[in-house]
C-alpha cells in the first residue's frame, strides 16, 4: 500500500493508494453498505453511506462504542465517496485499473502524529476488506484488536515514512 | 481533586503511563509498545486514570488518544503547598543558623 502525507490549510491529510482485485461497483458496495462495513470498517454505520446527509458512525473498540456525528458530502457511485467522521474527513476515490480498482483514500486527521496511526489502522482494515471481497472473510480487526495483528510494527513503519 | 488521588498514583504502572503521556498524547497501541506490557493491563490502568480525571481521551484516526489533564496535578500541588512552607521554614532556619556562625577564614 502506498502512503504519503500532505499538509493543507485545513490540516494533515493521509493519502493511501491501494490496488484491489475487484471492480469499482463491488468496492463501492463494501464502502457504503452497513452490513459490509460491519465486516471490515473501524465503525458501524446506521444507514447506507450512498446517500448524502447526516448520520452517526459508531467507532468500535473492543466492548467500547463511541458515537461520532458524520455527514456524507459526496456520494457518486461508483467513483467518489466523501464524508466527515467526527473531526476527520474521509474521501474515497475508485478508479478502474487492471480489471480491478485503484482505491485512493484521503483522510484528513487532527494532528501530524495521527497520520501513522490512521495509516496502520486502514492498512489492517483494508486487508480485511479485501478478504471480504474475495469471498473469504476474516473477522474485523479494529481498535485494540489491531495490536494482535502487527499494528505497532505497521505504525512505526508508517511513522518513519510519513513524519 | 478526586476523592483520594493517592491510591490512583500508588500503582507504579499508572505513574509510568503518566510519565509517558507527559511527552506526548498516546494511543493504547503506542503505550503498549513503549511500556512493554499487555494491552489489557494498559487499558485497565487507563480506565482508572480516566475515572480519576488524570487523563482524558479524544477519538482520532479510528482510535482513542489519551492525554494528561492538568487539574488533578494542580490539586495535588495545592495539597502539597503547606508542606512546602514547612520545608521553606526549615531552609530559613538553616540560613539563620549559617548567618550566626562565625565566618570561616579565607585560605
Amino acid at each position: 500500500m502506498n502512503a504519503s502525507a500532505e499538509s493543507t490549510a485545513e490540516g494533515w491529510v493521509l493519502v493511501l493508494v491501494r490496488q484491489l482485485r475487484h471492480p469499482p461497483a463491488r468496492v463501492w458496495t463494501a464502502l457504503t453498505e452497513p452490513s459490509e462495513l460491519a465486516a471490515w470498517a473501524p465503525f458501524a454505520a446506521e444507514r447506507s453511506l450512498a446517500g448524502t446527509g447526516e448520520l452517526t458512525l459508531t467507532m468500535i473498540d473492543g466492548a467500547e462504542r463511541v458515537d461520532l456525528p458524520a455527514t456524507v458530502t459526496r456520494a457518486e457511485p461508483p467513483r467518489l465517496l466523501e464524508y466527515s467522521w467526527g473531526d476527520d474527513l474521509l474521501r474515497w476515490e475508485l478508479a478502474p485499473a487492471g480489471g480491478g480498482t485503484r482505491l485512493t483514500l484521503r483522510h484528513r486527521v487532527g494532528t501530524r502524529d495521527d497520520l501513522a496511526r490512521a495509516a496502520a489502522g486502514w492498512h489492517l482494515c483494508l486487508d480485511v476488506a479485501e478478504r471480504l471481497l474475495d469471498g473469504a472473510p476474516v473477522p474485523p480487526i479494529r481498535g485494540r484488536e489491531a495490536l494482535e495483528h502487527g499494528w505497532t510494527e505497521l505504525h512505526d513503519k508508517y511513522a518513519a515514512q510519513l513524519t | 481533586m478526586p476523592d483520594d488521588p493517592f491510591p490512583v498514583l500508588a500503582e507504579p504502572m499508572r505513574r509510568r503511563i503518566l510519565a509517558e503521556l507527559r511527552g506526548a498524547d498516546r494511543s493504547v497501541g503506542e503505550l503498549v509498545g513503549t511500556l512493554g506490557v499487555p494491552q489489557p493491563t494498559v487499558s485497565k490502568h487507563l480506565k482508572v486514570l480516566r475515572d480519576a480525571g488524570f487523563v482524558s481521551a479524544r477519538v482520532a484516526a479510528q482510535q482513542r488518544i489519551y492525554r494528561l489533564e492538568a487539574a488533578p496535578f494542580e490539586a495535588l500541588a495545592s495539597w502539597l503547598e503547606p508542606y512546602r512552607q514547612l520545608w521553606t521554614r526549615h531552609l530559613d532556619a538553616l540560613e539563620r543558623h549559617l548567618d550566626a556562625m562565625p565566618e570561616e577564614e579565607e585560605r
